[in-house]
């Protein structure tokens, strides 16, 4: 398992959607589902396999990790995901990778050019 | 929640057991969320789960896969053997060629016949919704050895009173010309209850089909269905048709409704154009009333969860009732035979399936020829890859896992000729639907494969490539390693054993299918040479049915004078009448008639069936058939006159033995209680099929017994050719306004009385040539191989002082021991075998010498040839070369 965040970029859309809404709080699946595709629109809807191989693969690499949560707040004992710190740093350099991606002068011309 | 839990186990189990819980919570979440916004979003919702589970599931497994982790190993094996199969059948593409071009020719001939079969008795009706829920009704005698049509009111009794049926409907054939434009048509029609389309599940293509449940019989409007190919052809598939008006049979019909084109009638081979309803009996139908004869086929609907048996012990139940209860005079018919309605008459269904059963018997034959070929080609390439299978072996190769590739490689093979198997059935069937069958233009056949066949075929050859790829697998298996790598040819020896005794048989199956071939075609000429009796040269022929031209009695008298005047004015014609049967057409018409006077003392009265013909004046000139006493029937035999008939030898030698034709001429029969004078004896001649025993026949004279459905005999002095549009003249002039008439000649029509052993003759030697060949290529190459291993040995001989015609001989005998060892037992199994077919040859013993004798010259003769060429090419061998040869 790698330390440095720089070799899990570029992320894959749907692992970044799913960083970028545990960033804010803990969830459980289908708070998961509900938050990405609130985010996107609509455009990303997971169902449960493919919801759980993207949990599976991220869990593996250590980028979100099962969280602690009191059993008052949970009583049907769902699991809940939280962000490790490597996660965060992923996110974080993923995060700053897109917006200079977006900022670029480059980007901004094409841009121009292709909307309107 | 049953189907996510499907869902779920298509994951692997390590993955389910960590997620699995969860999986569940967040798919009821999502249900849960996704019901109260209708059912768009619920339709994606399961859309959405489906699709992706599958695909993750999938994916997971992959990936799993390629880690290489707990794949099964069965699967993996399987794989790769597939995959090392693929590439050694890619690796010898003539190998895999001639063994796939072997497998499908046994399978297509297998696959033609049962296609034939499954099209005309085994599937269910074409175009019929659930087609094994109807049954066709048949009323029997208890016994059920002869059978009665339904009268209108036993079918309605039926109708009304079972509850095991959802619906019973009756139909019947009809004649019907149709006026479109200013040209008649003459249609093939059905006339049918008004449930008829209903109970039989289809749909109308365009339109509607008749309504209301029963058999309503007075309906003032009356309508008229088309078939999906009578639209096309007359109207040219206009919509529009329906609700038009047109002339059938010459009233005003309304069109309401056009056909499926799927749909082919209840009986299929029969081509029909039209339906009309059964209230247009008394119009269509006019002779008599209907309502209590026997004219009606009937058939019904299953129940939901009623069985079969149920059903008949109802139906049964609610004959015998209505026999007992005077409802008809056809109190002996008290039982009721169900039959699948896969669109045959009862009795015709098993005839055919008994006539297949033997046809595909042969072409069980051929199959079996063929996959021996291919087990000793199998067998002798086993011998050339020993050194493969011996490296595989020491390399720690299991026994059965060389056999399981082996056996993977083999059924591969018999798995794509059971696809070609298929292809050829596809073909041989369109080669059997154009058989030249001389039956009257109503027939259409359609036995093209289907889904069934195809899993037929496959079936056959998987099964087939197992018994006869099992043995040369095992074996090639089985070897020692050392054995196997020290590879020389020598030691072919036990393989070669096996390969003789599969040539043996491939032989002795040759044989019994040349000699079945045989005895059909000497059937045919036997039957050809049976003398009918009457003289078919120059006759033509042209039926009628004026009724379906509109006309009345009188109208119908008054065409076929002018017909007949017409026609006897032109010097073409020698002479014309007029018959109810056609001669030799499997048409008969019998009665009861009593005699006094019979027995030794002359004073029995004697009760006798006899079959009936309706005659014209001339009958006998026309026909040729010799008159030995009396006269022929003349315009003076009226209805108004005393009843009289011209009767057979073997009606006169039944009734009275030993008096002359001349003493029988004046004598008196009964009909009912009708006494009818004999004025003429004829000779016998054959009238409904060429093996019939000598039959008493009484003829009796069209004024007497007038029926408006006729056909015209024409004896041409010229060529008959010419008749069709002499006689399409003369009926145009008589009436433009009625259908082309359809011209035949009588040599043509007599000859469906030898259909069944010309299609078996047609059948058989295809087989049997097919059989021969294959049979040849093994000789062939089990020879080339013998001479090939025995080089090393030629060569000696030949540098020992061995002529070059020696080891010819030396090659040959060993090919022509074999072929004779196959003949004797050919000729055993073909002495066995020819006694299933008995029962369709005409004049020709089972045991027919001609046939028996002509078989075996055959196969001994391709034998030589097959023999032949590799026997000469060991002769010529130059014995260094071959000394050389290791």
């Amino acid at each position: 398992m790698s330390s440095d965040p720089r070799d899990f970029l570029p992320l894959k859309p749907v692992d970044l959607e799913l960083l970028l809404a545990l960033a804010g709080q803990n969830l459980h699946g289908y708070g998961l589902v509900q938050e990405i595709s609130e985010h996107t629109g609509g455009l990303i809807v997971l169902d449960p396999g493919n919801l759980y191989r993207v949990i599976k693969r991220l869990l593996i690499d250590g980028l979100i990790a099962e969280s602690d949560r009191d059993v008052i707040d949970n009583p049907e004992r769902r699991k809940y995901y939280r962000i490790t710190p490597l996660g965060g740093r992923v996110l974080a350099q993923e995060l700053d990778r897109l917006r200079r991606l977006v900022t670029a002068t480059s980007t901004r011309q094409t841009v121009k050019r292709w909307t309107s | 929640m049953m189907l996510f839990a499907i869902l779920l186990r298509l994951f692997p189990r390590a993955f389910r057991e960590a997620f699995g819980e969860d999986m569940r919570r967040l798919f009821t979440d999502q249900r849960h969320a996704a019901q109260p916004r209708g059912w768009p979003a619920r339709a994606a919702f399961w859309m959405r789960t489906i699709v992706g589970m599958t695909a993750s599931a999938w994916r997971e497994r992959r990936d799993r896969r390629s880690v290489g982790r707990h794949t099964p190993p069965i699967v993996e094996t399987l794989t790769a053997d597939l995959r090392l199969t693929i590439r050694m059948l890619i690796a010898r593409p003539l190998f895999s060629a001639i063994v796939i071009a072997a497998i499908s020719l046994g399978v297509g001939g297998v696959a033609t016949i049962f296609s034939g079969l499954n099209a005309i008795v085994l599937r269910p009706l074409p175009g019929a919704l659930d087609g094994d829920r109807l049954v066709g009704i048949d009323r029997r005698t208890p016994d059920f050895s002869e059978g009665v049509s339904a009268s209108v009111r036993f079918y309605e009794h039926l109708g009304e009173q079972s509850r095991s049926l959802s619906g019973v409907a009756a139909w019947s054939r009809v004649p019907l010309t149709i006026v479109v434009g200013q040209e008649a048509y003459a249609l093939s029609g059905n006339i049918v209850s008004d449930n008829y389309f209903d109970v039989l599940g289809v749909r109308p293509a365009v339109g509607r089909f008749f309504e209301g449940a029963g058999s309503n019989r007075n309906a003032a409007d009356p309508s008229i269905v088309l078939s999906h190919a009578t639209w096309i052809a007359l109207f040219h598939g206009d919509q529009s048709v329906v609700g038009r008006s047109v002339a059938v049979n010459g009233r005003p019909y309304r069109v309401i409704g056009v056909a499926p084109a799927a749909f082919r009638g209840v009986f299929t081979p029969l081509k029909i154009d039209a339906w009309v309803p059964l209230a247009a009996q008394p119009h269509v139908h006019p002779q008599r009333d209907l309502i209590d004869q026997p004219w009606l086929w009937i058939f019904g609907r299953l129940e939901p969860a009623i069985e079969t048996s149920q059903a008949r012990s109802e139906l049964a139940t609610l004959t015998a009732g209505w026999a007992g209860g005077g409802g008809d005079q056809f109190v002996r018919y008290t039982s009721i035979r169900l039959s699948p309605l896969t669109g045959l008459p009862d009795d015709a269904r098993e005839a055919i399936l008994q006539f297949g059963a033997v046809l595909l018997g042969a072409a069980l034959l051929v199959l079996v020829i063929a996959s021996a070929n291919v087990s000793s080609l199998l067998a002798m390439r086993a011998t050339a890859r020993r050194r493969e299978m011996g490296i595989r072996t020491a390399l720690g190769a299991s026994r059965g896992r060389l056999v399981r590739q082996l056996l993977t490689e083999t059924l591969t093979l018999f798995l794509a000729g059971g696809f070609g198997g298929t292809l050829l059935a596809m073909i041989g069937t369109a080669a059997l639907e154009r058989l030249p069958i001389p039956a009257d233009q109503g027939l259409s056949l359609e036995l093209s494969p289907d889904l069934r066949v195809l899993l037929f075929a496959i079936a056959v050859s998987l099964v087939v490539g197992l018994v006869f790829g099992i043995v040369p697998a095992v074996r090639s298996a089985s070897r020692n390693p050392v054995t196997l790598l020290r590879a020389s040819p020598a030691g072919g020896g036990r393989r070669t054993l096996t390969t003789s005794g599969l040539i043996v048989a491939q032989m002795a199956c040759s044989l019994v299918l040349l000699t079945t071939a045989g005895l059909f075609i000497r059937s045919v000429a036997a039957g050809a040479a049976i003398d009918p009796g009457f003289d078919a040269r120059h006759v033509v022929l042209a039926s009628f049915n004026p009724r379906a031209f509109g006309y009345d009695d009188n109208k119908s008298h008054a065409f076929y004078a002018a017909l007949q005047q017409r026609l006897e004015s032109t010097s073409a014609v020698e002479a014309t009448t007029y018959a109810d049967r056609v001669p030799l057409t499997m048409s008969n018409s019998g009665a009861n008639v009593s005699v006094d006077g019979a027995g030794k003392d002359g004073r029995e009265r004697m009760l006798m069936r006899v079959e009936v013909g309706v005659v014209d004046t001339s009958y006998f000139n026309t026909l040729g058939i010799r008159l030995f006493a009396g006269r022929e029937f003349a315009r003076t035999d009226v209805a108004s006159s005393g009843a009289v008939a011209i009767v057979n030898e073997t009606f006169v030698r039944r009734a009275w033995q030993g008096i002359s034709p001349s003493e029988a001429v004046g004598r008196t029969y009964l009909s009912g209680k009708r006494p009818v004078t004999i004025v003429g004896v004829a000779a016998d001649s054959k009238y409904s099929t060429l093996a019939e025993p000598a039959t008493p026949f009484v003829y009796r004279p069209q004024a007497q017994r007038w029926n408006a459905q006729q056909t015209l005999f024409i004896r041409m002095k010229g060529d008959p050719a010419t008749a069709a549009r002499m006689v399409q003249d003369a009926v145009a002039s008589i009436d433009p306004l009625l259908p082309r008439t359809t011209v035949t000649t009588l040599e043509r029509e007599a000859s469906i009385a030898l259909l069944p052993q010309r299609v078996a003759a047609i059948v058989t030697g295809v087989l049997g040539v097919a059989g021969l060949v294959l049979a040849a290529i093994g000789l062939y190459g089990l020879v080339s191989y013998g001479v090939t291993l025995r080089l090393r040995e030629i060569g000696v001989r030949l540098a020992l002082g061995a002529t070059n015609g020696d080891v010819v001989r030396m090659v040959l005998t060993q090919g022509l021991r074999l072929t004779a060892a196959g003949a004797c037992l050919g000729l055993i199994a073909a002495a066995f075998a020819t006694r299933l077919v008995k029962a369709y040859l005409l004049n020709v013993s089972a045991m027919d010498g001609v046939a028996f004798t002509g078989a075996v010259l055959v196969l001994l003769a391709v034998a030589i040839l097959a023999a032949v060429v590799p026997a000469r090419r060991a002769g010529s061998a130059d014995p260094l070369v071959a000394l050389r040869t290791d």
